[in-house]
């Protein structure tokens, strides 16, 4: 009987505490805590404007946002728990709104994304969603309309309507109806590129390249003095074409179609002659064993080895690495040297890194708490709200040295204060939350080898053009993603065999004309040359 | 009219005297019901043109609309072929080879090396799939990997195993083989031990050798479950993990790699086409239900036992 009594027990005590589980979580989910508390007294209007003019330029948005205490749920990318963090409190004492941030990590986040979107129960505030896959929801009327509120939000009007116009043509639906909130101005003007080892360049009196003779030139030197080495390696696997293209004219955004500026018109880039010489080059490369033989299955642990024991001395990448690297072997060999190069290519260019960006998806839904939520996406896109995110708060969690340069001072033990390290301590740069970077961030602190990339580049202004944005509507993105799985499959499939075939040449281009043309090839870049004509007739 | 309920009395008293043993089923039902068939109801969304936000209620009702573009698409027969293929091979090859190791164990007398052997083969089952196939990569590799070192030091030419079609298959298969023979050889080892020792002694007394023991007492031990195991392996021979082949897989030898649930990892998750995923997902698994009920027909009709 006792037996029977604990077991009984045992199996309440369980269940009621699941129940428990799930009660509390639906208070902290915060809907409920808003309206408990509506009633507190409005602030007058002289305590408006001081608190306005305290916190820098607003854009002409009154401080706080609300007249009574709202509570908002805001979904984003970070491993870290931001309630308790200084820019969450920073802003319900600035807006009067508190943010119930839900930090999901970058592993999960799709997921779970995925997930609270097909159960319905949205976030006020969330990110991650596709465009495509926003525009459809906006229509089902579960996301804002951002453009509907123009009139209450001054500085995404300034930025996205008044100065770019363009902005809900290239990223609003068939309505011109925009759905996810622009991030302002985030790339730094260099961020990928080929990269050298300037201290076997030096050791063996090799200069650095200026065009693609150069490159080649340079390239087999090095495996003259080094037969054992692949003087270029590679661990981007098939993605090398995309990234290459740009040296060739005839990459972009939207790879494999991008804009002929020469001609207006978009192309299918793995059918045009560009295309074949950039082939030919790495085929060339790849015969006289200058390119390493594994350049499309080298994984990053393979290639960093490589990179790193003096197998290959030239690659392309993300410019960090310029110093990941050297920080890895400096111990052992303190000459390493890893430099940004110039572009490869007969253009000699490199990608634009586009101004305004609204990929991240970043959207509020449509229900009671929309104005607040999008009032405060407008507070974080002015200059004070992104210093706030981006920056901090000047004389609380840091200040500027003689050279105009953020120090936080508790973060002066770590050997890098960089945006993770400002996200774990104080809650900035949170993906999903930083709409308008403030540029005197640490981020945009390059070291001497990043300083000398954005030289490098900028200075001979080596960019590609821009492609415009074009705005796609469903049917179009339904014919391309339909063509994609195939064309870009075989694409990448002939790519690799010319390179690594010697017996295939001039007939076997061809042949995969053809077969890209059966493909879709011209179906593929006439559904951008429509959405093309329609872009330029709404402007 | 009293036949049915006698019938149904008949049912109630059963449920009532069994009803110890009824309770101690229901987790079981419940976790089939819930999470078994509960999910079945969503492959109704390979008859919709599936809308994340409307639901699998909301949204519209299209029929056979992504079959027929399945089958009627230029990846259908690539697909087709390559998956029966690889799953035809892993069968032929894999299948066998865990039997082989179990009796040649079994018949091991030395018992630190028959330990010591089994526990190496059945280590790599503990990897992750993502750690195996770097493992073998590395190990192919052409300038660093083990095997091409060897080949070299024989004086043959390396080979670059990895972008070769050819090997594709004979790479996934062996690398499947290393990975999971010497754990589903567990299995046929506990068969094994099962078979009465007095046969043995008995066949001994006779003047039976090892070998003739073997053949004439082990295996047919072994042959229940060696069948069951076939018929099991039978209807699992279309689920190719698609992680093994996304890793291992790379431009060239697409032709020869890409399988339906690779083509489903693309369309469904990275391009978010969750009904044709799903459709082509459902004609997988229909196909696997056919070879499997037809494993076990012939099982029978070869007059050895079924599953059922």
């Amino acid at each position: 009987m006792s037996k029977r009594l604990l077991s009984m027990a045992l199996t309440l005590m369980v269940t009621s505490s699941l129940l428990a589980a799930c009660g509390s979580n639906n208070n902290a989910s915060g809907k409920e805590t808003n309206t408990t508390n509506g009633a507190t007294n409005a602030p007058t209007n002289a305590v408006v404007e001081e608190a306005t003019n305290q916190y820098g330029d607003t854009g002409g948005l009154k401080l706080p946002l609300v007249d009574k205490p709202t509570t908002l749920t805001w979904m984003v990318v970070s491993d870290f728990q931001l309630n308790d963090k200084l820019i969450a409190k920073e802003i319900e004492k600035r807006t009067g709104i508190t943010v119930d941030f839900q930090s999901y990590s970058a592993t999960t986040f799709d997921d779970k994304l995925r997930l609270v979107v097909a159960s319905g129960k949205l976030p006020d505030i969330f990110s991650g969603l596709r465009p495509d896959e926003l525009k459809k929801i906006g229509q089902q009327k579960a996301v804002v309309a951002i453009n509907d509120y123009v009139d209450i939000l001054p500085n995404f009007k300034k930025l996205y309507v008044d100065e770019n116009p363009w902005v809900a043509n290239s990223f609003g639906d068939e309505n011109n109806n925009l759905y996810s909130w622009p991030i302002y101005n985030i790339n730094r003007d260099v961020n990928h590129g080929m990269m050298y080892r300037k201290d076997i360049f030096d050791k063996n009196n090799i200069p650095e390249w200026t065009n693609t003779e150069e490159f080649y030139q340079a390239l087999k030197k090095l495996k003259e003095i080094y037969p054992d080495s692949y003087p270029m390696a590679s661990k981007t696997k098939d993605d090398i074409f995309r990234d290459l293209a740009y040296g060739w004219g005839i990459g972009g955004l939207s790879y494999p179609a991008y804009y002929d500026e020469a001609n207006s018109t978009w192309k299918f880039a793995g059918t045009q002659p560009e295309h074949k010489e950039m082939l030919d080059f790495l085929k060339k490369l790849y015969n006289e064993g200058l390119l390493d033989q594994e350049f499309l299955t080298d994984t990053p642990e393979s290639w960093t080895a490589k990179m790193t024991t003096g197998k290959s001395f030239v690659t392309w990448d993300w410019i960090g690495r310029l110093d990941l690297f050297y920080n890895q072997v400096s111990s052992e060999n303190p000459e390493y040297n890893l430099r940004y190069g110039n572009p490869v290519g007969p253009t000699g260019n490199i990608r634009t890194l586009p101004r305004i960006d609204a990929d991240f998806g970043i959207t509020v839904a449509n229900n009671g708490n929309k104005e607040a939520a999008l009032k405060l996406l407008d507070y974080l896109t002015s200059p004070s709200g992104s210093q706030l995110t981006t920056l901090g708060i000047e004389g609380v969690n840091f200040n500027f040295d003689e050279n105009g340069k953020p120090v936080y001072q508790e973060l002066t033990d770590l050997p890098n204060v960089d945006i993770k390290a400002l996200e774990d301590h104080y809650g900035m740069w949170v993906e999903g939350m930083y709409l308008n970077p403030d540029h005197r961030s640490v981020y945009y602190n390059f070291t001497e080898k990043e300083q000398e990339a954005q030289d490098k580049i900028l200075s001979a202004n080596k960019f590609e053009p821009l492609d415009p944005v074009l705005n796609l509507n469903e049917d179009e993105i339904a014919t391309i993603a339909e063509l994609q799985t195939s064309i870009i499959k075989s694409m990448n499939e002939f790519n690799a065999k010319y390179i690594l075939n010697k017996n295939y040449g001039d007939k076997e281009w061809a042949d995969w004309l053809v077969s890209a043309e059966k493909m879709g090839a011209s179906k593929y870049s006439d559904v951008y040359n429509q959405a093309q004509k329609r872009y330029d007739a709404n402007k | 009219m009293s036949r049915i309920s006698t019938s149904l009395t008949g049912t109630w008293q059963h449920m009532k005297r069994d009803r110890q043993l009824l309770v101690l089923f229901l987790p079981c039902l419940i976790f089939y019901i819930i999470f078994r068939y509960g999910p079945l109801f969503g492959l109704t969304i390979a008859f919709k043109d599936y809308n994340v936000f409307e639901g699998i209620f909301g949204s519209k009702w299209v029929g056979l609309k992504h079959f027929v573009k399945f089958f009627s698409g230029n990846d259908f027969l690539m697909l087709f072929k390559n998956t029966l293929t690889l799953g035809f091979f892993t069968l032929i090859f894999g299948f066998p080879i865990p039997i082989l190791l179990a009796i040649s164990l079994n018949e091991l007398r030395v018992k630190w090396l028959k330990k010591s052997i089994q526990t190496l083969t059945y280590l790599p089952a503990f990897l992750s799939i993502v750690i195996i196939c770097s493992m073998v990569i590395d190990f192919l590799s052409p300038n660093t990997g083990l095997i091409n070192k060897l080949m070299a030091a024989v004086g043959l030419e390396k080979i670059y195993f990895m972008i070769i079609p050819e090997w594709f298959r004979t790479i996934y298969v062996a690398s499947d083989i290393w990975a999971n023979a010497g754990y589903d050889a567990i299995i046929y080892l506990a068969a094994v031990a099962g078979i009465s020792p007095t046969l043995y002694e008995a066949a001994k007394v006779d003047g039976c050798s090892r070998w003739k023991s073997l053949w004439n007492i082990t295996l047919p031990g072994l042959m229940p479950t060696i069948l069951i195991m076939f018929i099991l392996r039978t209807g699992k021979m279309l689920q190719i993990g698609y992680e093994k082949v996304l890793l291992l897989y790379n431009p060239t030898t697409y032709e020869v790699a890409d399988v339906f649930s690779t083509y489903v990892y693309r369309k469904g998750l990275i391009e978010s086409n969750y009904s044709y995923a799903a459709a082509v997902g459902m004609f997988e698994a229909f196909i696997a239900m056919i070879m499997l009920l037809s494993a076990n027909f012939i099982s029978k009709k070869a007059g050895g036992k079924g599953l059922w």
